[in-house]
């Protein structure tokens, strides 16, 4: 009798991508190539200097010649969102690539190695852990200073920590896969092993993670920049127009609604650009905590 | 039981004293001289004497874990020193300020423990549905706004266009709605996600299954066994969001000119004041800690053999 209730899966199995999923696969892709080659041709695109200040056109509304108006400088806003992008995009490539070279050294190194790097390791990562990621940044940024720089920095010490802790279980589980066996007994020095089999297999996973949280990173320099200790004007930079702003905001509102407008796309962009390539790629490959972390890290 | 939740308050209290020494020398190895911000703070002149004498007078000429025991006896009776900016006691300053921004974040916690459970066991149970759907959207679009500007919205229409709240400051309760609003939008958005995965999950275990064929009702599976198990993500995840939300109430606090720790922090991490700085981290050290205790026994209590597994 009970034979005849049929096997139910355990855990839901991986999908295929789906067919309107592909679509948006294909829209966002294509948005955030326009974003990149927004960043890329600024000075062209751009019809002003973002920087030229021009007191007796201040504030102006929209019109032909300043597309979008100007701030309080009369600095033409168009021009400074334009410029803008590429702030915010290179601050946030540099960031994510500081933080990959790290946590994959440590990472590697931790769970390949295992032993006492590995109880080191993971020692100083608890150290990073035990503090929600934006107040401590708010430490380091009283520790290093205000500025560009140190934002970047900031943002590398306060997130390195959780990227490597999954390197790390990403290389444990890779570790105990039968091919890295072979590979040992055929004679493979470790570094070929991690060369060959651990760095694509980690590096594209974390890839995926880093695009999923590229829209957390730029909140978080956006939050900082808002605050007035992230970076500094005159940069043109999406935090620091809406920091610029906030005197204001109650007679000009259109000088904070528009960077924080461009702030929230770009987040969506890539929010559910990273959803989807988490999706498609097989999910049940990941240590559980990949997909607890993507949803619990904000 | 008890031997756990006496295990892991040892291990909280040891953390504290960790973190607190790790940040200690962070801020002694950093790139900013404190007796160089000391001085600059208090607008006297930078010169190799001042510099020297003011060496000796913060006691910053002695060796490293000297400087840290003398704090950490200070520190033990309340003494946090006294600000570099304001000469006033750094704790009494923080105490003054700190509550509020507290209360922001537990209100928020309560509102978003209320809300966001009820909506994603509704929009599992309903999967597919108008309402689920509804609500996948908004959560979506709340992991991507920034807060200060949805803050900032609210703030122009309904201060400004309606004038249904005061705008500024702390005066009365109403004045807690759209900061409350703004600070667990995010938080809100990620836990409905998380509860509904949480339940969706759970549901299709074999033993619910189970279940239903015994006849028993909708209602107490969900309600007894489903609630309890798809708990556990649940529990941690809110203990992480509390922190989340405190560090999210400095940033709303100065978007609404609330009188919280939000603008003092501001100014002293600005003028690298790093009493006050050390001061604040140890009090946000140990409500954090605190929480993850809570969280912890919680879980233990929700799923007993964490706390079997640990004594073993």
């Amino acid at each position: 009798m009970h034979t005849s209730i049929p096997e139910l899966p355990m855990k839901t199995m991986p999908k295929p991508i789906k067919k309107h999923s592909e679509k948006t696969l294909v829209l966002l892709l294509g948005l955030v190539m326009l974003l990149l080659l927004t960043a890329v041709f600024a000075p062209v695109l751009a019809l002003h200097d973002p920087y030229l200040v021009n007191l007796p056109q201040k504030l102006l509304p929209m019109s032909s010649e300043h597309l979008l108006g100007t701030d309080h400088l009369g600095r033409d806003i168009f021009s400074r969102l334009i410029y803008g992008t590429r702030t915010s995009l290179a601050i946030i490539l540099i960031i994510q690539g500081l933080i990959m070279a790290v946590s994959l050294c440590v990472g590697i190194l931790a769970g390949y190695k295992g032993g006492i790097f590995d109880s080191v390791l993971m020692r100083i990562t608890d150290l990073f852990l035990a503090l929600p990621t934006f107040i401590l940044g708010l430490f380091f940024i009283g520790v290093l200073g205000v500025g560009l720089v140190n934002v970047i920095v900031t943002i590398v010490l306060t997130h390195w920590a959780w990227y490597a802790r999954l390197v790390r279980s990403i290389v444990l589980q890779i570790k105990s896969q039968d091919y890295i066996l072979c590979a040992k007994t055929l004679g493979g020095s470790d570094f070929s092993i991690i060369k060959r089999h651990i760095l694509p297999s980690v590096s594209a996973q974390i890839l995926i993670l880093a695009t999923l949280d590229f829209g957390h990173m730029l909140l978080h320099v956006a939050g900082l920049s808002f605050l007035g200790l992230g970076i500094q004007a005159p940069t043109a930079e999406w935090g620091v127009m809406i920091n610029d702003s906030l005197p204001y905001i109650y007679t000009d509102p259109w000088l904070m609604i528009i960077p924080g407008f461009c702030i929230f796309i770009v987040v969506a962009v890539f929010n559910s650009l990273g959803e989807i390539l988490r999706d498609t790629v097989q999910k049940d490959f990941y240590p559980n905590d990949v997909n607890e972390f993507s949803e619990q890290q904000h | 039981m008890l031997r756990y939740i006496l295990k892991r308050l040892c291990h909280a209290v040891l953390a504290v004293f960790i973190l607190s020494f790790a940040m200690f020398v962070i801020l002694r190895i950093g790139p900013v001289d404190p007796a160089r911000a000391y001085l600059i703070s208090s607008r006297i002149p930078v010169t190799e004497q001042t510099l020297a004498v003011t060496k000796t007078e913060l006691g910053l000429d002695k060796p490293i874990y000297i400087q840290y025991a003398a704090w950490l006896k200070n520190a033990l009776q309340l003494d946090f020193g006294t600000s570099y900016i304001t000469k006033r006691d750094v704790f009494n300053d923080l105490c003054r300020y700190f509550p509020t921004s507290l209360k922001l974040a537990v209100i928020s916690m309560i509102f978003l423990v209320a809300v966001s459970l009820p909506l994603g066991i509704y929009s599992a149970g309903k999967k597919g549905s108008l309402g689920d759907k509804c609500i996948r959207f908004y959560s979506f679009l709340g992991v991507s706004i920034p807060s200060f500007w949805l803050g900032f919205m609210l703030l122009y229409a309904f201060s400004l266009k309606l004038r249904l709240i005061p705008p500024f400051g702390n005066q009365g309760p109403t004045s807690y709605i759209l900061p409350v609003l703004t600070l667990s939008f995010m938080s809100l958005a990620i836990n409905i996600r998380l509860t509904r995965t949480a339940f969706l999950e759970y549901m299709e275990r074999r033993s619910l299954q189970y279940l239903t064929i015994l006849g028993m009702s909708k209602t107490k599976i969900y309600g007894k066994y489903t609630l309890k198990n798809a708990m556990l993500p649940i529990v941690t995840s809110f203990g992480m969001h509390f922190g989340e939300l405190l560090g999210g109430a400095f940033v709303v606090e100065v978007l609404f000119a609330f009188p919280g720790v939000g603008r003092f922090m501001v100014s002293a991490l600005y003028s690298h004041d790093f009493p006050v700085l050390q001061c604040f981290m140890v009090m946000i050290t140990i409500i954090f800690l605190g929480i993850n205790l809570i969280t912890d026994i919680l879980y233990a209590y929700l799923n007993p053999r964490i706390a079997y597994e640990n004594n073993a």
